[in-house]
């Protein structure tokens, strides 16, 4: 197995940065969650399991966050797909593609200020509609951060994945050669409606799946946007866990490591799932 | 057709503008005092948060440079030994098995990650301080210089390995005189990307650093916190910089190398 | 024999890739080894070059064994199906290669690569890159990569399979000239039944990790399995 000096090494380091804290994060939080370490623990129990259960908070924080996921992420593939389809010439050079790549310089926290700023009570596009004279006071401007549709989440979230979005399908579009599809659909008589919706959509959807579900995976586990542009209640998955450990709740702190000993085992199963069904792997 | 030709165009502005708009936000901000409900414009433009922030005891200064130095440490750390494992997972019998364990720490919430992963960091005396946030940043880093490397070690570069081995040249040899230059603008597109990784985190460096280690992103959040806008902006606009000079950077070698 | 074989095996997981080779080969001579893809020709030539290792079985070059040989210090040149021009590197560096690892002065350098162009027309293309030059031209120049550190033997893998009909044909009228010119002790593997029997001073056939070869011409070209009979008697009945 190791023949060379660099084969340990190599192993060493996958292991130490990889594999060791993956092990020791989850083994930790597992116990903790049974009770069988921590400053309370009294051995092993379910308490703190059906304790979290006791309400629905911890199913409605993870439903939550997948419909977070979800709403961003149509709307991204949705936009991005149409810049591929109807610009990709006018994205793939010039100044257009310099400036879809504007969001990939800002971080999350960046982006939800900003957002926050944009968007609220008394920010840039409720100062616009009182000067255009669409509304009379600053109440009356509706609540898009902090909402109860998380509008600002996936407004903000929306604008992050964009870019990335944006660059998969203008390149898909090329390699996946969509262009000399339309012509020949269109020369089988196809009009372009049906050669949008039958041919390229259905080709850049199936090329993208993994990517799609990728992205999902990491969005599930957000944490900036929300923290700043979300309620208090319903939270996602992060802000919950943070909250549950982080807060000086003793009793809290069990709950907490196994509300991410579920969010571990979700992320993980979803992801052996896309790894084996993607044959290629997935590119970054 | 000119009617559908004009509403492109409309849309194609909005996009421009939807790009653009924040970073010119944040950059008035910046520079901006007083800015009351309704007026669009700040009433009062200013260099004095600047000053304020980098002469007059602000701090923003010494967090910039935190975060250069973590950022610059993940880049290198994360960039060298992913390059170095990577060709061992590419090579392996059981590459599918243990890319796939690259995976999961990268795909997991650094957030909670960091969370489950505190105790030991206490244990270790790794919390609070730069060499803490530089460990716990390279667990995300490292696994994603790994799997960014994997797709390099293909058959054609095992060719290479092998042709310079029959041509009487060692294992290091080829890696100094062929691998490194074929992989040169890949070593530089991963390094910024694990910069980027490290200099837009605030989850978990957080938890890691208990706030003590003020980097960038913490600073905005306290500024945040704190409902001081303008110092908030100007950190953003800090954050933001070196990213935009990067991915100019960045995409115009990606741009050289298609051709 | 300069070149011997002995009972060669190897296993890849369950599938037997070569089943118990021997083989022996003069110096100066070129073996052709036809077979059809997937027969174990490109494993029996990595295993000669050392790059891949045998299960059992011996390889003796000039009546040493060099079976546990690093393939770096065997001297012997594998050249692989494509040209594999090193792509950081011009012509010239790609020819100097060998010698530069040897760390030969530069001007012994300069003035070897500079015959090696010479003798493969190579002179104007000196300071191009590999992605400036054809496909023959790249050829070329692995060719003389190959030459210049004057290995006692080359192992060729299906050589000119990349190239269109007619520089194939120029291709192997040149080995022909640089193989005698330069008395080359070679390998020569391939699929075509033309170029097995136009390269090789002897000729042999590999089929299912099986090898075979043939006392001369004739009784290759009398086999049954070879294709050579069929090949005849299709031109025949046209």
């Amino acid at each position: 197995m190791f023949k060379k000096p660099i084969n340990i090494i190599s192993f060493l380091l996958l292991f130490v940065f990889a594999i060791l804290p993956l092990v020791l994060g989850f083994g930790f939080a597992v116990a903790y969650s049974f009770g069988l370490i921590g400053v309370l623990n009294q051995g092993f129990t379910l308490d703190n399991w059906s304790a979290l259960f006791e309400n629905n908070d911890v199913v409605i924080s993870f439903l939550y966050s997948g419909w977070l996921a979800i709403a961003s992420l149509t709307l991204s593939v949705v936009i991005s797909m149409a810049i591929a389809i109807f610009f990709h010439k006018k994205f793939s050079k010039g100044i257009y593609s310099y400036l879809v790549y504007m969001p990939l310089a800002f971080p999350s926290i960046v982006a939800a200020f900003f957002f926050a700023q944009f968007l609220g009570n008394s920010g840039i596009l409720s100062r616009i509609c009182y000067q255009l004279g669409i509304i009379d006071n600053i109440q009356s401007f509706p609540n898009l951060v902090n909402d109860q549709y998380s509008f600002g989440i996936i407004v903000a979230q929306f604008f992050l994945s964009l870019p990335f979005f944006t660059l998969l399908y203008t390149g898909l579009y090329q390699t996946e050669r969509i262009d000399d599809y339309t012509q020949l659909a269109n020369s089988l008589g196809a009009k372009n409606r049906q050669s949008i919706f039958r041919i390229s959509i259905p080709i850049l959807l199936k090329k993208s799946f993994p990517n799609i579900v990728m992205y999902f995976i990491f969005k599930i586990g957000a944490y900036e946007v929300p923290l700043l542009l979300g309620r208090s209640s319903p939270e996602t998955v992060s802000v919950l866990a943070v909250r549950k450990l982080q807060k000086f709740n003793l009793y809290d702190i069990p709950q907490g490591y196994a509300v991410a000993v579920i969010y571990t085992i979700i992320i993980l199963s979803l992801l052996m799932l896309v790894l084996k069904t993607n044959k290629n792997e997935y590119d970054i | 057709m000119s009617t559908t030709f004009k509403k492109r165009n409309i849309l194609l502005w909005l996009l421009a503008i939807s790009f653009i708009t924040p970073i010119i936000t944040l950059f008035f901000l910046s520079f901006s005092k007083n800015w009351r409900f309704p007026a669009i414009l700040p009433q009062q433009f200013t260099l004095d948060n600047w000053s304020y922030l980098f002469f007059s005891g602000g701090n923003i200064a010494p967090s910039f440079l935190i975060s250069l130095v973590i950022a610059l440490s993940v880049a290198l750390f994360a960039t060298l030994l992913g390059f170095i494992t990577s060709k061992y997972i590419a090579y392996h019998k059981y590459r599918k098995k243990l890319l796939m364990l690259t995976y999961f720490p990268f795909a997991l919430s650094p957030v909670i990650f960091a969370l489950c992963l505190k105790y030991y960091f206490i244990k270790m005396s790794l919390t609070g301080n730069v060499q803490g946030i530089i460990l716990a940043q390279l667990i995300i880093a490292f696994p994603y210089s790994v799997i960014f490397f994997t797709g390099f070690w293909n058959q054609r570069i095992k060719q290479y390995e092998d042709l310079v081995s029959t041509l009487g040249g060692t294992t290091s040899y080829a890696f100094r005189k062929i691998v490194m230059p074929i992989a040169k603008s890949l070593i530089l597109v991963c390094f910024f990307q694990c910069f980027l990784i490290s200099w837009f985190e605030f989850g978990l460096t957080s938890i890691i650093g208990y706030g003590k280690v003020e980097t960038l992103t913490i600073k905005v959040y306290q500024f945040i916190t704190e409902a001081n806008i303008f110092y908030a902006a100007l950190s953003c606009c800090l954050l933001i910089l070196p990213p935009v000079i990067l991915l100019w950077f960045n995409k115009k070698f990606i741009i050289q190398q298609a051709k | 024999m300069f070149l011997e074989i002995n009972h060669i095996k190897k296993k890849y997981k369950d599938k037997l890739v070569i089943q118990d080779v021997s083989f022996g080969l003069e110096a100066h001579q070129t073996l052709s080894i036809l077979g059809k893809s997937g027969c174990g020709k490109s494993t029996l030539l990595k295993i000669i070059a050392g790059i891949e290792e045998q299960d059992n079985g011996d390889v003796f070059l000039n009546q040493k064994n060099i079976s546990n040989t690093k393939s770096n210090e065997r001297n012997i040149v594998y050249l692989f199906q494509e040209p594999l021009l090193f792509p950081n590197l011009n012509v010239f560096e790609n020819i100097a290669f060998g010698l530069r690892i040897r760390k030969l002065a530069y001007a012994d350098v300069v003035k070897k690569v500079e015959e090696m162009l010479e003798n493969l027309e190579l002179k104007d293309h000196a300071k191009k890159m590999p992605h400036q030059i054809s496909g023959g031209q790249k050829q070329r120049v692995a060719f003389g990569r190959a030459l210049i550190i004057n290995p006692p033997l080359i192992l060729l893998d299906e050589p000119f399979s990349s190239l269109d009909v007619e520089t194939r044909a120029t291709m192997q009228q040149l080995y022909k000239t640089i193989a005698e010119k330069f008395d080359i002790t070679a390998l020569f593997v391939t699929h075509d039944l033309k170029e097995a029997l136009l390269m090789g001073d002897k000729i042999s056939y590999m089929d299912k990790g099986l090898l075979e070869i043939f006392d001369s011409k004739k009784d290759f070209i009398e086999a049954d399995k070879t294709g050579v009979k069929s090949e005849i008697e299709f031109w025949n009945n046209f």
